[in-house]
């Protein structure tokens, strides 16, 4: 059974490798690639049965299954622990049913485009991602999940990278994903805080919550708040709503199981996970139910003025989804979980039909009656004129969301990264002088390293990690700058990491893979136009981002484990870091690799590698 | 109106709005909503110009491809495709700015004219939508309280209040600030989203082709995109003008050397004409067979798909002779059917109709009244409430209904049967009782004396006047295919995009009727009396006949009507086994019977995005008797018009025959040629993304343009080569033809299709080139 249940993630994701394997050669192998990945869909659909009748025959009690411990010091492990229960056992039915159906009308869809290797790939990346979705018992392990989903997003989004829309969508779709993502990763480690072990789900619903002491505590309260922004973001709610829309830029059955069908549940799910946690908080229930009921609102009515249909059944299902809130604020768990699964097989399947939506709305209008049934009884309709003008322009800029969230969060950004900017160094003589004095520090910090509060020196790298991110925001001409800024910055990050720990050869390994990544991603960049580079630099920029599979993962849940117990600002900036870095990176492999972004944009076509000195002292 | 300052009054130029916007309309794409899809020239606006000066100027223009790359015409060839120049003045301008400006503006501008042109899509429409565009926007900013950045301004609201000329005139001069330069401004501006630009313009020239019709003009959008630019500027501060960043004059753009690829492009097009032209030259020289014995007369479409279909008809059954006709067969009107709210046009795009008929259903067959209530749910499951429920209850049947229509071609046990026959369950409403005009302004039916014109018009003209069978058959054709918001690229093109169904109904009703006969026997077309005509539809996509009012046949006709059916039932096979050549992953040598099954499980998919390849490598359109091309092979890629000389001394029926031939032909080939050569450009890319909008058009994800022209996966095993239509009649007959029309005149003089007269005499091919015929010696 335990082998059964890894299997689950185990066999999308080798088929993703596969994929980009094959992809690599020149000729494609649409045939193998057609076959295997329907071969692997039709194995998953029965591993999700039989996990099914694994669990009925259990009495539906639920059964969590230890790996072992990937990793283990004295601030942190992270376990393999899976669980199946019937959460777990709903998604992965949910996620087989929508992988049969989606990589059958893929395979035929998708004859002979370019990329069909890719897509594959991606949705397996995809399909494993959401089976570990569902199956994690750590919030770790949750976190990872959560990752894969996002970066195969991102993927997907930008799948026509040759244009610029998709790629711009992509980018955005990313930050909101990566600034949710600090949801998680802080919750994680809060939890942590508390009590000094892993989140397992597992354990949850042991524990009794109202006679702990964690109830009264004010942690539990940011802890609930914590995965109400990350579930937030990922769910496309308030005021993150105008991405799901905007992704819609893939072919159409990427966008059926994505956004229609399953990632979009993602926050959802997290906040059924971890409902135990946050239940017995009234004013997180408030607020959950308040999230979802201004969602519905807002959504339904920028859904009801999008006269195209993507956006339309887009608007639809984060109305929806709001109403998942306002049910799990109400604490309707089982409700929520019907309702999840009901609307992302609805939403499914309206988007992988929405090409007949010309053909069906003419035969629908020509239907007797048709008139009536469709534009029905509003609430605008009762309201005056100027008010019911008001309204339509407040659907029309989507409740202004996109607009509040580039201002409050972006705008101030960039404000701030504009305005250190003149401490970068320019010229050379200027960076001469930089190392001078680094190297200088450091020879001081050698000779009295005893004497030193390393404390201090922690908090000064850690700042000057994330003044480095920063930085390299506002860098807008050089991408070597670009990419020496945020290689300095985790090179800084990773120092500390080495002064604090006693046992330097485990983190070594970490540290090694960040630098190879940054070594080998500065030469890559030096050719945009070699196609396999791409796929290369992509790894890298992955491998910088600390996304999960990298060694350089753990580097950022060490980062915040090993230092933020002693000062807890600190975790501001590993978070800032975590997101900026994220950000960069992307939009600097796009800005590179992907289509030409228009000017004035940060990524904008101006924005290519000039000189490298790896490559000119190549020739 | 604000007065306007002529900053350079020494030269003389004078901006003129309404010439510039009309000269700038030119350049923009001229294609209709999706469900008129009718093909036409992409390049219409150059055909004045020669075919290669037309491509390659269009190519700076649009910075497209001109041809195809070296290496699809010479394979292993070294040179590389010559990159376009295209000098854009708005980008340089755009690059100094170092604001991405369009993507400022444009999804505002995109979404107010999906929205306001919105045919039913969106659950909430538009206030003042009935008040036209710039009134509408007028309207919502003056009234809305929340900011509609950057229209709410109050800088844009006054210039929104302004004339729509005085705002064009302001923002012209704040942003551009040199009048030499307007028009190359306003050219490139709306040359980023010609898609929506010319969506705009083809509504306000044709409101009548919007069933919700809507007020708006191009020059209303370009004030509005004007306004937008000047209104975001002015928000980021910048105060930097076209003018000052281009300084210098405005000269010919120096594009690169084309001539190469010219050539070789020539030498592909001519290498397959030749293989063609020779094998029709060798089947003229053979001895004509004797005229055989006619028992069914069978008419078709023009159409590539019809013809390679009639030629398998009359391979399988000696007794059928068959016709091909453009396939609105002469009956022009507008037509309502019995389940439609609107009329649709029925007859080819530069035909105005003025007749109108209506399909009325006989009251037994009202039914499915509890299935329609279930549709209604579509929608409603968008709604909030509404959809709660809906969602709750109607989610998992959801998943069965996907589940079922994944798997349902591969499931589905009982194959069609290729041939189907309708009982007459609907009436035609034909005959005009009275001379008012509808409210269409359109004529309520024909009279007798012009059903007979028509009737005796088409007969005429393909040279059916002898040699009546018992039996006349009419099969026009349509397609029917699962998930295609391109549906209408795929029926019949001289029907305006539509199935031609009710135009073979009409006319088979039409010369049954004995009091047209009467007429037609004084015009000196004797019908038998014991003919019989029919209406038909081939369904293209499924390879599936339906033959209508059956009912009205008289029993003695039975028997061949019989074999009829089953004649069409072995060439309906055959066809499919044709298309299945077509296909990839399909065994080469696939039965028919099983090549049938296969292309209906490909129409009935959702998931195929080539349910047919419709017109793919059209090439050739032949105008001739039925001898003439006996047994050629023409890879399914010939029109074929009827037609015989012998009738025709003068000219004159072939003169009208290319009005409507020319541009419907030469429509459908150049808009495959272009979609293929740059399918970015020309084309609309690949369809898998594609969104559908306001059932107006798709566009790629949310916020992108509306794409016109063809998908890539309808062109992708195209063939892109331009027209050669060959005539068989004498070349000076043909010259005199070709004269009397200036616009088809156009078309061949300046090669956007080539001509080729086949004298009947001395079964030799003459070539127009130069205003005149010369013998063409082909070389093997």
């Amino acid at each position: 059974m335990q082998l059964i249940i890894l299997a689950t993630i185990a066999i999308p994701l080798i088929c993703a490798l596969v994929f980009v394997v094959t992809g690599l050669s020149k000729t494609p192998r649409e045939n193998f690639v057609s076959h295997t990945a329907f071969s692997a869909v039709v194995l998953l659909c029965a591993q999700a049965l039989f996990c099914f009748a694994y669990f009925l025959a259990n009495n539906l009690t639920a059964n969590s299954f230890t790996y072992g411990v990937l990793y283990h010091s004295v601030e942190y492990a992270f376990p393999l622990s899976l669980i199946l229960d019937g959460k777990a056992i709903a998604l992965l039915l949910v996620t087989a049913f929508a992988a049969l159906v989606v990589v059958k009308f893929a395979r035929y869809y998708l004859h002979k485009e370019e990329g069909y290797h890719r897509f594959f790939a991606t949705i397996f990346l995809f399909i494993g991602g959401m089976n570990l979705l569902a199956i994690a018992n750590t919030l770790d392990l949750f976190f990872v999940a959560w990752e894969i989903i996002g970066i195969s997003s991102f993927l997907l989004i930008a799948f026509y990278y040759q244009r610029q829309l998709p790629v711009k969508h992509a980018l955005l779709t990313f930050g909101v994903y990566r600034v949710a993502d600090v949801g998680l990763f802080l919750g994680a480690y809060v939890y942590h805080l508390i009590f000094r072990e892993n989140l397992f789900f597992d354990k949850l619903a042991v524990i009794d919550w109202s006679s702990h002491n964690f109830a009264d505590s004010s942690f539990s309260t940011l802890l609930g708040l914590l995965l109400l922004f990350a579930a937030v973001g990922k769910s496309a709610q308030i005021p993150f709503c105008f991405w799901l829309p905007k992704a819609m830029e893939g072919p159409t059955p990427s966008s059926a199981i994505f956004y229609g069908g399953l990632s979009i549940h993602a926050g959802v799910f997290l906040m059924l996970r971890t409902f135990p946690i946050w239940s017995h908080k009234e004013e997180v229930r408030l607020l959950v139910g308040l999230v979802g009921l201004f969602t519905a609102f807002v959504a339904s009515a920028a859904g009801r003025a999008q006269s195209n249909i993507k956006g339309q059944i887009a608007y639809a299902s984060i109305t929806q989804v709001g109403f998942m809130f306002l049910e799990l604020g109400l604490g309707w768990e089982r409700l929520v979980i019907f309702h999840l699964l009901a609307n992302a097989l609805l939403r499914c399947y309206q988007l992988l039909i929405s090409p007949s939506a010309v053909a069906e709305l003419l035969r629908l209008l020509a239907t007797p009656g048709a008139a009536t049934a469709i534009s029905d009884w509003s609430v605008e309709r009762i309201l005056p004129q100027r008010w019911r003008s008001s309204l339509y322009v407040f659907a029309l800029n989507e409740g202004y969301l996109e607009a509040f969230v580039k201002r409050v969060f972006v705008r101030r950004m960039q404000i701030l990264a504009d305005a250190i900017y003149f401490l970068v160094f320019k010229t050379p003589w200027q960076r001469g002088l930089l190392l001078l004095g680094i190297m200088g520090v450091g020879l001081w910090a050698g000779v009295h390293l005893h004497s030193l509060d390393t404390d201090l020196m922690i908090c000064v790298f850690i700042v000057l990690a994330a003044t480095c991110s920063l930085l390299a925001l506002g860098e807008k001409i050089s991408a070597e700058r670009i990419w020496t800024l945020v290689g300095t910055g985790l090179v800084l990050s990773s120092f500390t990491l080495l002064m604090h720990s006693s046992h330097f050869f485990d983190d070594s390994l970490i540290f090694l893979t960040g630098i190879g990544a940054w070594l080998l991603g500065y030469y890559l960049m030096a050719f945009p136009e070699r196609d396999h580079y791409r796929y290369g630099f992509f790894v890298c920029c992955l491998a910088l981002i600390g996304f999960p599979l990298f060694p350089t993962f753990l580097g950022e849940e060490l980062l915040l484990h090993a230092h933020s117990s002693k000062d807890k600002w600190l975790v501001a900036f590993i978070a800032a870091q975590f997101i900026l870095n994220g950000v960069i990176i992307m939009r600097l492999h796009a800005a590179i690799f992907l289509s030409q972004v228009p000017a004035g944009l940060p990524g904008s076509s101006r924005l290519k590698p000039k000189t490298n000195p790896l490559t000119t002292s190549r020739q | 109106m604000t007065p306007v300052t002529k900053t350079k009054s020494d030269r003389k130029l004078q901006f003129e709005i309404d010439d510039c916007i009309n000269s700038v309309a030119h350049y923009l794409p001229n294609q209709f909503p999706i469900k008129d899809f009718i093909h036409h020239n992409t390049l219409h606006a150059f055909q004045h110009l020669s075919f290669h000066a037309g491509v390659q100027k269009a190519a700076k223009i649009f910075g497209a491809r001109a041809y195809m790359p070296t290496e699809f015409y010479a394979p292993g060839a070294e040179i590389v495709q010559p990159q376009v120049a295209s000098e854009n003045i708005r980008q340089i301008w755009l690059n100094a700015l170092n604001l991405d400006l369009d993507g400022l503006y444009q999804p505002l501008l995109f979404k107010l004219l999906a929205n306001f042109l919105d045919q039913g899509i969106a659950l909430w429409r538009m206030p003042h939508t009935q008040d036209g565009f710039w009134r509408c926007l007028q309207r919502i900013a003056a009234e809305s309280f929340l900011p509609l950045t950057p229209l709410t301004d109050k800088k844009c609201q006054s210039l929104l209040h302004q004339t729509i000329d005085g705002a064009i005139y302001f923002c012209l001069q704040q942003l551009v600030g040199d009048e030499r330069l307007y028009q190359q401004f306003i050219l490139q501006t709306l040359l980023t989203f010609p898609g929506w630009a010319g969506m705009v313009r083809v509504v306000e020239k044709n409101p009548h082709y919007m069933q919700m019709p809507r007020s708006i003009s191009l020059k209303e959008v370009v004030a509005v995109v004007l306004i937008l630019q000047y209104g975001w500027l002015r928000r980021h501060g910048k105060d930097l003008k076209v003018a000052d960043v281009y300084p210098r004059e405005f000269g010919e753009i120096n594009g690169e050397d084309l001539s190469q690829l010219q050539i070789l492009h020539d030498a592909y097009e001519w290498k397959q004409y030749t293989k063609v032209l020779s094998s029709l030259e060798e089947n003229g020289k053979r001895e004509e067979r004797p005229a055989k014995k006619v028992k069914i007369n069978a008419l078709f479409c023009i159409d590539d798909r019809e013809h390679a279909f009639s030629q398998f008809v009359e391979e399988i059954d000696e007794t059928v002779a068959t016709y091909c006709t453009p396939g609105f067969f002469a009956i022009d009107f507008v037509f309502q059917s019995a389940g439609s709210k609107f009329p649709s046009k029925q007859c080819p795009l530069p035909v105005q109709p003025k007749y109108f008929a209506r399909e009325i259903v006989k009251p037994t067959q009202q039914r499915g009244k509890l299935r329609r209530m279930f549709k209604f749910l579509y929608p409603s499951a968008n709604t909030m409430f509404r959809g709660w429920l809906i969602t709750q209850t109607l989610g998992f049947w959801a998943s069965v209904r996907l589940f079922l229509r994944v798997f349902q071609p591969f499931l589905r046990l009982s194959e069609l049967h290729p041939v189907h026959l309708r009982k007459q369950d609907t009436e035609l409403v034909l005959l005009r009782t009275d001379e008012k005009l509808n409210q269409h302004g359109l004529l309520s039916g024909y009279s007798i004396e012009e059903m007979a014109e028509r009737v005796y018009g088409l007969l005429a003209s393909i040279g059916l006047v002898t040699n009546f069978g018992e039996l006349v058959v009419l099969i026009a054709h349509g397609s029917g295919s699962a998930n295609n918001p391109h549906f209408a690229a795929y029926d019949c093109g001289a029907c305006s995009g539509r199935p031609g169904a009710p135009n073979a109904r009409a006319f088979a009703i039409m010369a049954n009727n004995p009091k047209v006969r009467k007429i037609l026997a004084t015009k000196g077309l004797h019908l038998p009396t014991h003919t019989f005509f029919l209406g038909g539809l081939h369904n293209t996509a499924t390879d599936t006949v339906t033959f209508f009012d059956c009912d009205g046949l008289p029993a003695n006709l039975q028997p061949t009507f019989l074999s009829l059916q089953k004649t069409l039932c072995k060439a309906l096979e055959k066809n499919a086994q044709d298309r299945c050549r077509n296909f990839e992953m399909i065994s080469e040598n696939i039965s028919p019977q099983h090549a049938i099954r296969h292309v209906q499980q490909r129409a009935d998919a959702i998931f195929e995005p080539r349910p047919e390849y419709n017109h793919v490598n059209n090439a050739y359109c032949i105008v001739g008797r039925r001898a003439f091309t006996e047994g050629v092979d023409f890879e399914r890629r010939s029109f074929f018009q009827s037609y015989n000389y012998e009738f025709d001394t003068k000219g004159e029926i072939l003169a009208r025959m290319l009005g409507a031939l020319v541009p419907v032909c030469g429509g459908i080939n150049l808009e495959y040629f272009f979609s293929k050569v740059d399918n970015e450009v020309y084309g609309a890319g690949t369809k898998l993304s594609h969104n559908v909008v306001g059932l107006i058009g798709v566009a790629n994800g949310v916020s992108g343009d509306l794409r016109t022209g063809l998908p890539a996966q309808m062109v992708d095993i195209h063939k892109p080569i331009r027209l050669l239509m060959v005539i068989e009649q004498l070349p000076a007959v043909v010259l005199s033809a070709i004269q009397k029309n200036n616009e088809v005149y156009e078309w061949i003089v300046n090669q956007w299709i080539h001509l080729i007269a086949f004298h009947p005499k001395e079964k030799r091919c003459y070539r127009f080139s130069e205003h005149q015929f010369a013998q063409l010696i082909l070389e093997e």
